[in-house]
């Protein structure tokens, strides 16, 4: 396992580096920059501007150097822990996701272990009551789950929530908390608040892991080994759980990998709806405008995000399933 | 051998009396087990014949309350279990299927060994695990202790260096090991009786010999009765003391080993024995005529009319009761009718 953990680090290092030049390589190949945008905004609303201050401006945003520069400037100081700077927000891009990241993060682990807590039982349950009217309803409802858009049910709860209740539940921490630093008090408050995001961000991948998770048990439980199992003597509870889950639940442990970056992506549109000021909303901003260092640097932490899950991932299998063996 | 010890091993350890046991799909009603009765005593081999679909898994699934859910399900009759030869019974088809007293003596006094080696055994547990799991769950034993007993179960059933082993997960094992394995774990609670479910029919023959070699050999050390099934004749002829023969979800023939196969009463089992080829003998193989009636819709009459070559009249109308035809012999067959007229 140690061998198999720092040939995965060794790796990664190149990896990543392919990885962030990509993100750069896509983020500039749409034509024009920032800058034509907000020259082309200025000049509009009838300012002037001159050579000498294109060219100012240029330079301060490192425009004016050739792409190569550009990319080597920028991931060597992403190294050293200097993003670039915002030229939407204005400010540093590290400030940017200082700010963010929390809410994400946050969004990103809540929402996992919500889809994990709510899913597995009722995987299970379906499973072994397949074909019973319960399960038939849990699977009407998670076909609606996974085919009801997010901003819709977005829209849904708050409208629900406004008129019947009188709760805004838009935003995540309480307007007098808003500018504070993070700490106990905050993070409690927007724990308190997180569930409606939670919901809205988790319903589709909830209701896709019932679906494998109940696939996968009824392929176990049909298994002689589960029959063993039984004329040993075991519980029906241990069979479930101790002989079946174990091996059924193989594939849900693998697509924790893809699920960290997915709920950053995922909770885009829902992050605008309830208006929260995660990654997600700065990140669509930023390509919108073309704001490329914010860009680039929400896509590769994405990235990372998405290598650090994958070997997550297969850490947890290989502890699981002794099949799994990497060296 | 004194008149207690021939008592003893004449005791029955097994009763069943009209189990029933049926599955109810929407399409009909299928009778696995209609109407069985038979006996199993202490020490013997009883072994149980017919072909896929007879009903042979169900009637042994049904003897540890394990019958497929959810269409399955025993209907009437009783199964009356002698743990102790003197004490009463418990029967066995009135236990719940989860019920506590049924779930302490599956495992622990009726054991089961399975068809497939290769899938009985939990893929992401160790063999060790696996026994070590049956032994804590019916004997008072610390776990050190208990995996000792595996380690020594393991050694009991043949595999070398059971030390390394029991900390091996199945994967790594082939098909006879499993095999090995899964009869050491049957065997670690020290059962009366192991319903062994075609346990070699997976297996190639050399391996299926040294299995079946050790199961008799295991049966002396254990003391115990085993329910042998198998749709292969051969390995009957080497493992069972008396045989029953099932076809549609009915007993047609019961009797000991030779008389199956040197005096066998029923149609159906001499055609049995008439399709396994034989080494050096220059005969025509005779296979049994057309196929299993659909379990679902079963003739009035006889279930094997439409394929008998002794068929007569009342085959086609009435179904034919068990005739005694000796001691330990009877036959479900019209035949038996016209010689009991022509005694009389």
């Amino acid at each position: 396992m140690k061998t198999f953990l720092l040939r995965r680090l060794i790796i990664l290092l190149p990896l990543l580096v392919l990885i962030s030049f990509t993100a750069f390589v896509i983020i500039e190949l749409p034509p024009g920059s920032y800058l034509d945008t907000y020259i082309s905004n200025l000049r509009q609303q009838g300012h002037d501007v001159s050579r000498a201050q294109i060219e100012s401006l240029e330079r301060r945003y490192g425009l004016d150097k050739p792409f190569h520069i550009r990319y080597f400037t920028w991931f060597s100081n992403f190294l050293r822990g200097d993003m670039g700077y915002s030229m939407t927000q204005n400010k540093p891009v590290n400030m940017v996701v200082r700010e963010r990241i929390g809410f994400s993060i946050m969004i990103a682990i809540v929402t996992i272990l919500f889809e994990f807590i709510v899913a597995v039982p009722i995987g299970i349950y379906s499973s072994i009551k397949k074909h019973s009217f319960a399960d038939h309803s849990l699977t009407f409802l998670g076909f609606l789950g996974l085919s009801i858009p997010n901003f819709m049910l977005a829209l849904i709860l708050m409208y629900v929530f406004y008129s019947f209740f009188g709760m805004n539940v838009t935003g995540l921490v309480s307007r007098d908390l808003l500018g504070e630093p993070w700490n106990l008090t905050k993070i409690l408050d927007a724990l308190s608040n997180i569930w409606v995001v939670v919901i809205v961000v988790g319903t589709a991948g909830t209701a896709g892991l019932i679906r494998v998770l109940r696939g996968q048990m009824l392929d176990e439980l049909n298994k002689e080994y589960i029959q063993a199992a039984r004329s040993k003597g075991l519980s029906e509870m241990m069979v479930v759980l101790k002989h079946a889950l174990k091996v059924a639940i193989n594939p849900l442990i693998s697509t924790i990998g893809w699920l960290l970056p997915r709920i950053i992506s995922g909770s885009v549109i829902a992050s605008i709806v309830l208006g929260i000021p995660a990654l997600g909303p700065a990140m669509l901003n930023s390509l919108l405008e073309q704001d490329m260092y914010l860009a680039g640097s929400i896509l590769f932490i994405q990235a990372i995000m998405v290598v650090i899950g994958t070997i997550i991932s297969d850490v947890l299998l290989a502890m699981i399933d002794p099949r799994i063996r990497y060296d | 051998m004194d008149n207690n010890t021939i008592d003893d091993q004449k005791s029955k350890l097994l009763e069943v009396k009209n189990l029933k046991t049926y599955f109810y799909h929407e399409e009909g009603i299928v009778r696995a087990a209609d109407d069985i009765s038979f006996d199993v005593d202490r020490g013997e081999t009883l072994g149980v014949v017919g072909e896929s679909g007879c009903g042979k898994s169900v009637t042994s699934l049904s003897l540890i309350q394990l019958v497929p859910q959810p269409h399955g399900e025993i209907v009437g009759g009783e199964i009356l279990y002698y743990k102790e030869s003197g004490l009463p019974p418990v029967d066995v088809a009135k236990l719940g299927s989860h019920s506590k007293e049924m779930r302490n003596i599956r495992g622990n006094e009726i054991a089961m060994i399975f068809q497939e080696p290769m899938t009985s055994l939990n893929p992401v547990y160790t063999v060790g695990d696996q026994i070590v799991e049956s032994i804590l769950l019916h004997q008072n034993v610390r776990k050190k202790q208990a995996r000792a007993k595996a380690i020594e179960m393991l050694n009991l059933v043949g595999i070398g260096s059971p030390e390394q082993r029991v900390d091996e997960y199945p994967h790594s094992l082939s098909g006879g090991m499993r095999q090995r394995v899964m009869i050491a774990m049957a065997l670690s609670c020290n059962p009366n009786l192991l319903i062994a479910d075609e346990p070699t029919t997976a297996l190639d023959v050399t391996i299926e010999s040294q299995i079946l070699e050790l199961m008799n050999d295991l049966q002396g050390k254990f003391n115990m009765s085993i329910i042998f099934i198998t749709h292969d004749l051969d390995v009957i002829g080497k493992m069972a003391d008396r045989v029953i023969v099932m076809y549609t979800g009915k007993i047609v023939e019961k009797a000991k080993t030779d008389d199956i196969f040197y005096n066998n009463k029923h149609p159906y089992t001499r055609g049995l024995l008439n399709s396994i080829p034989k080494i050096g003998a220059n005969k025509r193989l005779i296979p049994i005529e057309g196929s299993v009636p659909d379990l679902k819709h079963l003739p009035e009459g006889c279930y094997f009319v439409s394929r008998c070559p002794e068929a007569m009249e009342i085959c086609i109308n009435e179904e034919p009761p068990e005739y005694q035809i000796e001691d330990s012999q009877t036959a479900k067959c019209w035949l038996y009718e016209k010689e009991k007229e022509e005694l009389m």
